[in-house]
């Protein structure tokens, strides 16, 4: 029908539509980066405590924690505590299991060896029920030379990488998981002991603390469902040099974090959204007045006032999906960007959706952002359907 | 097409409150094959009475059949639909849509009417109204890149390409040379040898000459003139 004439229109005016495509297509920007950006932030907390996988972590009473850092950082403290902590802990009554785990770092070095810092990982392999069930298909212990690696660690020269000077074998790569997990090494606990033993950045702790071999980082517990966790937490607690931290208090500290995150994005998506059907339809109110001699036109060569209806809503509808699929596309654009970043500067849990959730999230701000347009340009489009011909045609000469 | 006005009056009011009776009364009935033309100074309401012909202004009083149908029982779309199939408007002043090129601007009306048309034939109709108008070389310019008169032709021929059965032209030949008024003058007439009716607001000799019947318009009235009979040996 009219389309032709949609399509010249859009075409032959290119800078007023552009500058309705501008506007729409950096709204659709704003929103698609906030929202996937929260989504992605939300992803990563939710993955980071599904794969944490134990009831409560014990740590040094000395050990500063915040949550964010207890699951994700990539820098732990070079904090210990005495081996038998764990004997200790595994009387408790509700304790099922208890496996220890030691911490330290990868330090820059020249040549060889990591391009960064990363969380070096040893955990018991007797007693482990939480690394074996992540590093799926590997299927039995590691030896002393094998590790299982993050999703973001290089390993280079085939399936080797270098730690603090050692070559060791990688028996396999854990998936994306959002968070520090992806920067980490994890190896039995004897290697990482010695590493960090040998390791010529580290002996002073080794000075004050005693040997690695007596020291452990954490004491990670499976309760039995019987007694509640937080029970159990307040009695390790009262053990001096002891402090627990729940999977519950974490899951709650976490989401503390987020509410303030999240209102602050919906507040922002809102304004945006408003903002967005605002200017949308100042622009069509303008734009009917501008073609009533136009559309006046139209009418008297015999167009039905449908077709006009129809030609109006059809010009925003072009406009308008054009523009927010530019706008999706640029905001996806920014929130790669800001993924990278964030990687760089901060701790914080990020992991994208995979693709068709981002397919079907995009399609879904397209379609708000349509709505949007067809609400501002419903009343304009009625009104250009409705005025009088003849009016409209003197008046469009006198402008 | 058969077109009888009735008793038809039509009064305009501005805001504060003064009133304007172009037309008072008016009987007029037209038959296919006839051309009329209608004079009359300016600002006497010419443009008014071609509009009510054209279902554009709904007369404050009296009636408008077209071909035995009064025009007040039809619904807004369906006089839309009359309009773009039945009859071909040239406006006094030439407006064109400024994104169409002058070849789609004439083609315009077969776009927006309501049958289906022959692509390949609605071009060679175009082609030759285009040529024969001297516009052929202009057909891909914009309106913006055209003359007054450029614009005025572009707009007749518009008027003319979906084969309308009442042509209603207001001031068609202002702003035309001779060559292209005596043009306009010959379409007109053959078209009313076809069976077409027409209707011209003008002051032009060449125009009321063709006419079958020449009116006076002053004052709300609409007066017969004169019947000058052979007319069409006089061009
Ligand atoms: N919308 C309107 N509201 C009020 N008055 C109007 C309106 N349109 C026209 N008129 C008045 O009606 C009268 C007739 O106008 P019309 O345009 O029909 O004259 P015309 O005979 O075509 O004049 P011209 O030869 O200058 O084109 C004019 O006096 C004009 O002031
Ligand atoms: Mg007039």
């Amino acid at each position: 029908m009219l389309l032709k004439l949609v399509w010249r229109n859009l075409v032959r005016r290119p800078w007023q539509s552009s500058l309705t495509i501008f506007v729409v297509a950096a709204c659709s920007a704003a929103l698609v980066s906030s929202l996937l950006m929260l989504w992605s932030i939300e992803n990563g907390a939710k993955s980071a405590l599904n794969q944490w996988g134990a009831d409560i972590l014990v740590l040094p009473a000395q050990a500063e924690y915040s949550p964010e850092e207890v699951l994700f950082t990539g820098s732990p403290a070079n904090i210990y505590m005495k081996a038998q902590v764990i004997e200790e802990v595994s009387e408790i009554d509700g304790v099922e299991k208890a496996t220890p785990q030691f911490f330290s770092q990868t330090l820059n070095q020249s040549c060889c060896s990591l391009p960064d810092e990363y969380r070096l990982v040893g955990y018991d392999p007797a007693s482990d029920f939480l690394v074996n069930g992540l590093a799926q298909g590997i299927g039995r212990e590691l030896n002393q030379e094998e590790v299982i690696i993050g999703s973001e660690i290089p390993a280079f020269l085939g399936d080797r990488v270098v730690i603090l000077g050692q070559p060791f074998d990688v028996a396999g790569y854990l998936k994306p998981k959002g968070g520090s997990i992806d920067r980490t090494i994890f190896v039995p606990i004897a290697t990482a002991r010695q590493v960090a033993f040998q390791s010529p950045y580290l002996q002073e702790i080794w000075h004050g603390a005693g040997n690695p071999q007596d020291l452990i980082s954490a004491v990670l517990i499976k309760t039995s469902e019987s007694v509640s966790p937080e029970i159990i937490g307040q009695t390790i607690s009262n053990i001096p040099g002891l402090k627990a931290v729940t999977a519950g208090k974490l899951m709650q500290d976490l989401q503390e974090q987020l509410v303030a995150f999240r209102s602050v994005i919906w507040v922002l998506v809102l304004i945006i959204g408003a903002i967005t059907l605002a200017s949308l339809c100042t622009r069509y109110s303008s734009l009917m007045l501008e073609k009533r001699e136009e559309v006046g036109l139209l009418r008297i060569l015999g167009a039905r006032r449908n077709q006009v209806f129809k030609m109006i809503l059809a010009e925003s509808f072009i406009t308008v999906l054009t523009a927010s699929f530019l706008g999706s596309l640029f905001g996806l654009g920014l929130l790669i960007h800001y993924k990278l970043m964030l990687k760089e500067y901060s701790s914080f849990p990020f992991l994208m959706p995979n693709l068709s959730q981002i397919v079907i999230a995009l399609s879904g701000l397209i379609l708000a952002t349509l709505v949007i347009s067809l609400l501002a340009a419903l009343w304009p489009a009625r009104r250009s359907a409705f005025i009088d011909p003849v009016l409209a045609l003197s008046e469009g000469q006198l402008r | 097409m058969q077109l009888k006005l009735s008793k038809v009056s039509h009064q305009y009011a501005n805001k504060f409150g003064e009133v304007i009776i172009p037309l008072q009364d008016v009987d007029l009935s037209i038959d296919r094959g006839e051309v009329l033309t209608i004079l009359g100074p300016s600002g006497c309401g010419k443009s008014t009475l071609l509009f009510i012909l054209g279902c554009l202004l709904k007369p404050t009083q009296g009636e408008v059949v077209i071909d035995s149908i009064p025009t007040y029982r039809l619904v807004e779309d369906e006089l839309a639909e009359l309009r773009s199939r039945k009859i071909g408007f040239i406006l006094q002043q030439s407006v064109l849509l400024p994104t169409l090129t002058v070849r789609e601007n004439v083609l315009l009306p077969l776009w927006i009417g309501p049958k289906p048309f022959n692509k390949k034939s609605a071009e060679q109709k175009v082609t030759s109204l285009l040529e024969e108008s001297g516009l052929l070389e202009r057909a891909k310019f914009l309106p913006h890149q055209l003359s007054g008169g450029q614009r005025r032709r572009v707009a007749i021929v518009r008027a003319l390409v979906h084969d309308p059965e009442l042509i209603l032209a207001d001031e068609p030949t202002a702003e035309l040379d001779d060559v292209n008024r005596s043009l306009i003058s010959t379409w007109l007439l053959e078209l009313a040898d076809k069976g077409k009716s027409v209707v011209i607001a003008t002051h032009d000799p060449f125009l009321t000459g063709v006419a079958s019947r020449v009116y006076t318009l002053n004052k709300g009235l609409l007066l017969l003139k004169a019947k000058p009979g052979k007319s069409h040996e006089a061009l």
